[in-house]
């Protein structure tokens, strides 16, 4: 039987010592806490540390709950928070290895395709290469500014509930994002070399094909 | 001296590309079942009755311990282990904001890294014994799941993360009662009370087990454990407390590359 409480009475609840009110409310928003560790952490067993740790301490902190936010917004912002400061005790860049010609490609052109989708696999299998390129790229940036992005691009939280996941002011979630996305833009080569001004595929004549699939032609940008 | 150079600005369009490419990315698929066994275990752990620990002997030695290095108990958590963690942030925001207690936000985890000494180049720990101390995930899961201030054994070595020195030999380790988790855990304690008694008696046997092949490296001030992790030789460092908190770090042979951290509470 599925509980009807609301978010706020939950952790209310589990505040009180009901002991199971907390895996109620966690396992109602796990799999979107879980997305945004995962995109944070950038790979399945650090964002299951830093998961573990966020879940932890909202557990242990809910009686500092003051309802000024809702419950999902204080949850991701102790996940968040967990998991921004394992990246900092870490000190160490979680990087994933770019592709071997993103550097030499990265001057010539966008490295990602503008093109609609469609049900061909061949697309299928470009688009998961360029989600991959994408996600490699997001983990070159600085933790703020990737977490920023999450909550704001990913998962299109408003501006001002990401501050409030973030802790922060609205004008540093909206710097952190337009910086990400410029220096997402740069990596990926939606700039052209020397920071010029370029535009995605589709609208650059000078812009590479997109990634061909077997050997067949191109399409049309 | 270069300038840096300025970040480029992005076009609305060149903006809201980069954007579409974001929400694509977006991740759909639930969490893992291997991840949902993992939290809840741990949930389990926190809301399930706490094993009984009788170990009078640590209990004293802790003490001692504090008195002589003004620093309170710790425990040690091998790999990613974490019971009741309690972690911080710069904020310290009270609203849940730093996401655990508020004494790491007073000891910023990279502050603490730094007080440890981080870099400080030694030599690897003897190991624990002639066979891998061999830490799984499975291993870790559980030991999340327990309230670590209830293992002896572990308290104990984390009372020597100061002074380096080998703790004596304890008394039987406790063998607290209760959940099946438990078996699991007591063989790791087991091992270790073991460790302490073949690291006594065979030290330089033991510095040459073939299964722990680290070289001296940067691993920073505190005790280190050598360990297993994933069939390859891993240090274990728990460093020396900053506060009301302390981190412990599992760390790549040679490199100290950290593999993973937790910051506890010093209870």
């Amino acid at each position: 039987m599925s509980d009807e409480r609301t978010d706020a009475e939950l952790l209310q609840a589990h505040v009180d010592g009901d002991g199971a009110a907390f895996s109620v409310l966690f396992r109602r928003h796990r799999d979107r806490l879980w997305a945004v560790a995962l995109r944070t952490m950038g790979n399945p067993e650090d964002a299951a540390d830093g998961l573990q740790d966020g879940m932890i301490a909202a557990y242990r902190r809910a009686g500092s709950f003051r309802g000024d936010a809702a419950v999902t917004t204080w949850l991701h912002r102790v996940v968040v928070n967990a998991c921004l400061d394992r990246l900092r005790a870490a000190k160490v860049r979680r990087t994933e290895a770019l592709p071997d010609d993103l550097e030499e490609r990265s001057g010539r052109g966008s490295l990602v395709s503008a093109a609609p989708e469609a049900d061909d696999p061949a697309d299928v299998s470009v688009r998961a290469e360029r989600r991959r390129v994408v996600l490699a790229a997001l983990q070159r940036l600085p933790a703020e500014q990737r977490a920023a992005l999450v909550l704001v691009d990913m998962e299109g939280y408003p501006v001002a509930e990401a501050a409030q996941m973030l802790g922060c002011a609205v004008g540093t979630v909206k710097s952190r994002c337009s910086r990400g996305r410029a220096r997402l833009a740069a990596l990926l080569g939606v700039l052209a070399p020397e920071g010029e001004a370029a535009h995605p595929p589709g609208r650059n004549p000078d812009a590479p094909p997109p990634v061909p699939a077997s050997g067949e032609s191109p399409a049309p940008p | 001296m270069t300038e840096p150079r300025p970040e480029p600005r992005l076009d609305p369009e060149q903006d809201e590309y980069v954007r579409r490419l974001l929400a694509d990315a977006r991740h759909d698929e639930p969490m893992p079942a291997d991840v949902v066994d993992r939290l809840d275990d741990v949930l389990a752990g926190l809301t399930g009755p706490a094993p009984v620990v009788r170990d009078l002997a640590a209990e004293r030695r802790r003490r001692t311990v504090v008195r002589l290095l003004g620093a309170a108990a710790a425990v040690v958590v091998v790999g990613i282990g974490l019971g009741q963690l309690d972690l911080g942030s710069g904020g310290g925001d009270a609203d849940g904001g730093a996401a655990g207690g508020a004494s790491v936000a007073e000891a910023p985890a990279d502050v603490q890294r730094e007080s440890a000494g981080v870099g400080v180049t030694r030599e690897p720990p003897v190991p624990s014994g002639r066979t891998p101390l061999v830490v799984t995930g499975k291993d870790l899961r559980r030991l999340s799941a327990w309230r670590i201030s209830d293992s002896t054994t572990l308290r104990d070595l984390a009372a020597d993360s100061y002074s380096g020195e080998v703790p004596p030999v304890p008394t039987a380790p406790s063998m607290a009662a209760g959940r099946d988790d438990e078996v699991s855990l007591n063989g790791l304690e087991a091992e270790l009370y073991a460790a302490d008694e073949d690291r006594r008696s065979a030290t330089d046997d033991l510095k040459r087990s073939p299964w722990f092949t680290c070289k001296k490296g940067p691993y920073g001030a505190g005790r280190l454990v050598a360990v297993q992790y994933r069939g390859n030789p891993a240090v274990v460092a728990v460093r020396p407390s900053t506060g009301d908190s302390l981190v412990v770090e599992l760390l790549q042979c040679g490199t100290a590359t950290v593999l993973r951290s937790v910051t506890v509470p010093m209870s």
